[in-house]
């Protein structure tokens, strides 16, 4: 499975969203978003852009590795 | 963009449905075959698993064809072993198949030759219907991206 992805926490942390309220808005579960910030989880690209969207980043900014 | 459906719920309903209905199918078959070959019974009491089962194979088959699954995400060299190891369990269990059925004698030269014979076309035909079906699957695979 892949690394954990902080920055998908970080950025969510920072517009001050729980995994539950940002699953709301997106319209999953809660378990995904948790899934997705674990590295347990691969989201489609159509999920990655609504997760950028809401979080008003870029695909780079929340999925590029460094 | 509107609220998206969650996909890694669609994808785990979908694997567990998958996996129910490959349980379902090997039982079928078992079932099918248990009949035949332990209980000795006449085909016509079990038609109806037995069109359910072969109907479902041919189900299969075809809609991995017309989608253009049919072995195209593998590279030549393990299409050609999987046909390859295909045909011939599929001669072998034919071959056995007639011995145990037509009762071939096996010391007699002229059954074997009829058998030997049988057995090449058998494996001819196997590999040719594969080949026709591996070209019919890749030009499907190929019309989505024309």
């Amino acid at each position: 499975m892949g690394d954990k992805n902080n920055k998908l926490k970080l950025a969510r942390i920072e517009r001050d969203l729980t995994q539950e309220q940002l699953a709301d808005k997106i319209g999953v579960t809660r378990q995904t978003i948790g899934l997705i910030e674990a590295g347990k989880y691969n989201p489609t690209i159509k999920l990655c852009i609504a997760i950028c969207k809401e979080l008003n980043k870029t695909l780079d900014d929340i999925f590029w590795e460094d | 963009m509107g609220k998206i459906i969650d996909e890694r719920i669609i994808a785990g309903k979908r694997k567990i449905n998958s996996s129910a209905f490959g349980i379902c199918f090997l039982a079928l078959w078992g079932i099918l075959l248990y009949r035949q070959f332990m209980l000795h019974q006449d085909i016509r009491e079990y038609a109806d698993i037995f069109l359910l089962t072969v109907g479902i194979s041919i189900y299969v088959v075809v809609s991995n064809i017309l989608q253009g699954f049919y072995y195209t995400y593998r590279s030549r060299s393990t299409q050609k072993k999987t046909v390859l190891i295909g045909a011939l369990t599929g001669t072998i269990v034919f071959s056995t198949v007639q011995i145990l059925i037509m009762d071939y004698d096996l010391t007699n030269g002229k059954d074997v030759s009829k058998l030997v014979l049988q057995a090449i076309i058998f494996l001819a035909v196997w590999i040719a219907c594969q080949h026709t079906l591996f070209k019919i699957s890749e030009k499907q695979a190929d019309k989505d991206i024309e």
